[in-house]
């Protein structure tokens, strides 16, 4: 790891090279979208879970947090990313718009 | 110290026998002892790159058939003291060895001719061809080119490799373009290292040399003028242990871009 370091990348004149480059740039480049691509499709290569304990685990989530809160079930996204080398479980599960009211009036 | 070190890949057409062939002289070249062992069964490429594809009599399936002696298939390599080269046969298939065999085959390599290094050169995939390969190695390098699917099948091996308690694993990147990275169109060393979490051995920049070597059957490593080869060396300085900073290859290519100005301007002024 100390080794690569020393490649040699980094330098000021580079990051500034960057820098001016997403100023101009307008879509990711394809050397992005390759790594972004990589790091996703490792993770899945890594945790070994079939396609169906995948979407029966995306399901079995959205059915616990449909026990608890009114949620829209159709308008769910769960899946795995990876944050500064940890491998987590993201998820955007939107609430009914009804469901704040409910609230109010049962603590209200 | 003896190591057996083996260089493989996952991807087919990554470069494995070029990297392997030419660290094996570069390795030869510094003093060590080194036998360079192809495993590709059937598919034989690394008596090619050496030149010496008129030379083999014997294989190592008929050694392990019992055919040969073991001393009959380790032949010296003319244009390199030190470095030998054991061939593996054209014509059989890869279930003819089992992975016992090639460990009593390097354990041998190791007491009967004392080498300091045996690199074996794998097949692709990761079959029978692979676990003969790795059986017997202590230490692995992986060859990657900066594209989504070698990557993703260096991700695979080096997974493969980790369940098998292999602890030293580096990788090797390979025909790495700088233009191509300045671009945004190549994966960098750095994406690459970040992408795989595996040490970088060396980093060898995409170069002519590597199809006129094997045009002529000379190991590009012989050659001591090109960036390719110092690439090579230091990948190999540090293979062996000894800290040597990477060549900064988008510099060099700033450097050429210079040299190209420099030499325009200089064809201005004799041509006025």
């Amino acid at each position: 790891m100390g080794a690569c370091k020393a490649m040699g990348h980094g330098s000021g004149e580079r990051i500034m090279i960057r820098f001016l480059k997403s100023l101009f740039a307008k879509d990711d480049s394809s050397r992005d979208i390759a790594k972004k691509r990589l790091q996703l499709l490792l993770i899945h290569d890594q945790v070994n879970l079939t396609p169906e304990q995948m979407v029966e685990m995306k399901r079995e989530i959205v059915d616990v947090i449909e026990r608890y809160l009114n949620i829209e079930a159709d308008d769910t996204y769960v899946a795995l990313d990876r944050l500064d080398k940890q491998i987590r479980i993201v998820g955007s599960i939107p609430l009914k718009e009804t469901d704040s009211d409910k609230r109010q009036r049962k603590f209200g | 110290m003896q190591e057996c070190i083996v260089v493989t890949s996952g991807k087919g057409g990554v470069g494995k026998s070029t990297v392997s062939t030419n660290m094996a002289v570069r390795l030869a070249r510094s003093g060590a002892k080194v036998a360079l062992l192809d495993a590709d069964i059937g598919l034989r490429n690394i008596d090619l790159l050496l030149g010496m594809e008129q030379r083999i009599d014997w294989d190592l399936v008929q050694f392990v058939q019992g055919r040969c002696d073991l001393a009959d298939v380790v032949l010296s390599v003319a244009s390199v003291p030190n470095l030998y080269f054991v061939p593996t046969s054209q014509t059989s298939n890869k279930m003819s060895i089992v992975p016992d065999d090639m460990v009593s085959i390097v354990d041998d390599l190791f007491f009967d001719h004392s080498f300091d290094y045996v690199i074996v050169d794998s097949p692709a995939g990761i079959e029978r061809g692979f676990e003969n390969a790795v059986a017997a190695a202590h230490r692995a390098v992986i060859v990657v080119t900066p594209d989504v699917s070698a990557v993703r099948d260096a991700d695979r091996v080096i997974d493969l490799l980790q369940k098998k308690k292999f602890s030293d694993i580096q990788i090797v990147i390979n025909r790495y373009q700088p233009e191509l990275v300045q671009q945004g169109h190549m994966l960098d060393s750095q994406d690459i290292w970040q992408i795989l979490d595996t040490p970088v051995l060396g980093v060898l920049p995409e170069s002519i040399e590597v199809l006129i070597a094997s045009n002529k059957g000379e190991p590009f490593a012989l050659n001591d003028e090109s960036l390719l080869h110092e690439a090579m060396y230091r990948a190999t300085q540090r293979l062996r242990g000894v800290e040597v900073p990477f060549i900064d290859l988008n510099r060099a290519l700033e450097t050429s871009v210079w040299e190209r100005v420099k030499q325009w301007a200089m064809a201005q002024v004799s041509a006025s």
